[in-house]
């Protein structure tokens, strides 16, 4: 809950002076943070197909929020 | 360059959209292509040189009731909300730095936005509702913002820091308590706080008749997102589940954003085949959870997927309801706050294990 709270707020306040488009690429850093979190405090295995598949998801992420 | 400080940022957004379309359909020089790339990239000035890019077309004499359209849209948005009406007040054009209105080749003037301009120097002027000023400034101001717009891309970046350990907190609740409850717990929850920290604002929103609609759309999606999500990363992992719940949701915001156009760039194409191309792979992949969970691939990427389409969902929403008049921290405050109640059912039906130990407890109020 702490987390969502700081996050929303944040990103509220930040949005008087960014626009959204500013913001979406920024927020990627949440996924990666996700990411980074699950393989090393959590200890999930992920095969090679899926790292592929999640490089997939970013550059198109990444390509969508540079057009915004 | 322009500068227009305190300018808030939806108001200058619908605007910056139309122009810049306009710029890439013209695919020709006039005046508002020359004036946009000067712009610097990113942060609100972009916009706001959508906005200047416009009167500029004005000053062209090209859509000279397009200003007169968009301070009658505003007056009337105004009058369906009185609270806000007593907040505009009339726009003072400050006649210090660079001659009288009167002498100027062109002269707009509305309620809220008001243009001046003449051969060589570009003056713009749009009125700050949230803020009871009106702000104008000249070609060649220096852009006094900078220092906010560092302080806020390092609040997006801590936000996103911060929001990225979620999945790994829902772990360490343990695999018998529903990813679901988790999910409405905090959403539950998040939303009453951040409803109360948008106090007066949040009231404003929800007492509006005109954004209901996405009032209420907004809460459908935030709801079905705190359910889907912690779904799909206890079946899917936590880092398959936030890339394709988070890959989908921009790419379903830009979908919404170009929904009204006949043609939508190739790029989106593009991006939506990566994206889907990415998801397959992930789900011909093995998988293995931490703490000898139980892998459901299929269903998970399925939870997560739902979660992205309805996280996709808030940019649109938010910028219809800031378009309306309202304040950001009232637009969150009304989402989430109108979301709440379902969420906080589900918590209470499926949530019992959630309060079985006082770890847990602090786990979900702090975490």
């Amino acid at each position: 809950m702490g987390p969502m709270v700081i996050a929303y707020t944040a990103i509220t306040s930040a949005l008087r002076n960014l626009s959204a488009s500013s913001v979406t690429p920024l927020s990627l850093l949440k996924p990666v943070v996700a990411t980074v979190l699950a393989m090393s405090v959590v200890g999930e295995r992920l095969g090679g197909c899926a790292l592929w598949g999640m490089g997939c998801v970013l550059i198109s992420l990444l390509a969508i929020a540079r057009s915004l | 360059m322009f500068s227009l400080e305190g300018l808030r940022h939806d108001e200058v957004f619908l605007e910056s959209k139309k122009c810049h379309h306009q710029r890439r359909k013209n695919n020709g020089k006039d005046d508002g292509r020359d004036v946009f790339d000067h712009a610097q990239p990113g942060g609100a000035r972009g916009e706001i040189f959508g906005l200047s890019c416009q009167f500029l077309r004005l000053r062209g004499g090209l859509k000279l009731d397009q200003c007169a359209e968009n301070a009658r849209s505003q007056q009337d948005s105004g009058r369906r909300n009185p609270q806000r009406q007593r907040r505009i007040r009339k726009p003072e054009l400050n006649q210090g730095d660079g001659g009288d209105q009167e002498s100027c080749g062109r002269h707009l003037r509305h309620d809220n936005h008001a243009a001046v301009s003449e051969p060589g120097s570009v003056y713009l002027g749009c009125h700050d509702v949230s803020h009871g000023r009106f702000i104008r400034s000249r070609h060649g101001t220096q852009n006094p913002e900078g220092v906010a717009v560092h302080r806020s891309i390092a609040l997006v970046l801590l936000a996103a820091s911060l929001w990225g350990t979620t999945g790994t907190a829902a772990f360490f609740l343990g695999s018998e308590v529903s990813p679901a409850a988790i999910g409405a717990a905090t959403m539950g929850m998040g939303g009453i706080i951040l409803a109360l920290v948008g106090s007066g604002r949040t009231r404003a929103v929800a007492a509006d008749p005109g954004v209901r609609v996405w009032l209420v759309l907004g809460a459908i999606g935030a709801t079905v997102y705190s359910l889907a999500f912690y779904q799909g990363m206890a079946s899917a992992g936590t880092a398959l589940g936030n890339i394709i719940a988070l890959g989908l949701g921009p790419l379903v915001a830009a979908l919404l954003e170009w929904v009204g156009e006949s043609r939508r760039p190739p790029l989106w194409w593009a991006a939506v085949s990566g994206a889907v191309a990415g998801i397959v792979l992930m789900s011909l992949s093995k998988v293995e959870l931490g703490g000898g969970r139980v892998v459901d691939l299929s269903w998970g990427i399925v939870c997560a997927a739902i979660a992205g389409v309805s996280y996709g969902l808030y940019p649109c929403v938010f910028s219809r309801i800031m378009r309306a008049g309202h304040h950001p921290a009232g637009v969150a405050g009304g989402v989430f706050g109108v979301a709440a109640p379902v969420p906080l059912l589900v918590a209470f039906v499926q949530g019992g294990e959630l309060l079985a130990s006082a770890e847990r407890i602090g786990l979900v109020l702090i975490w």
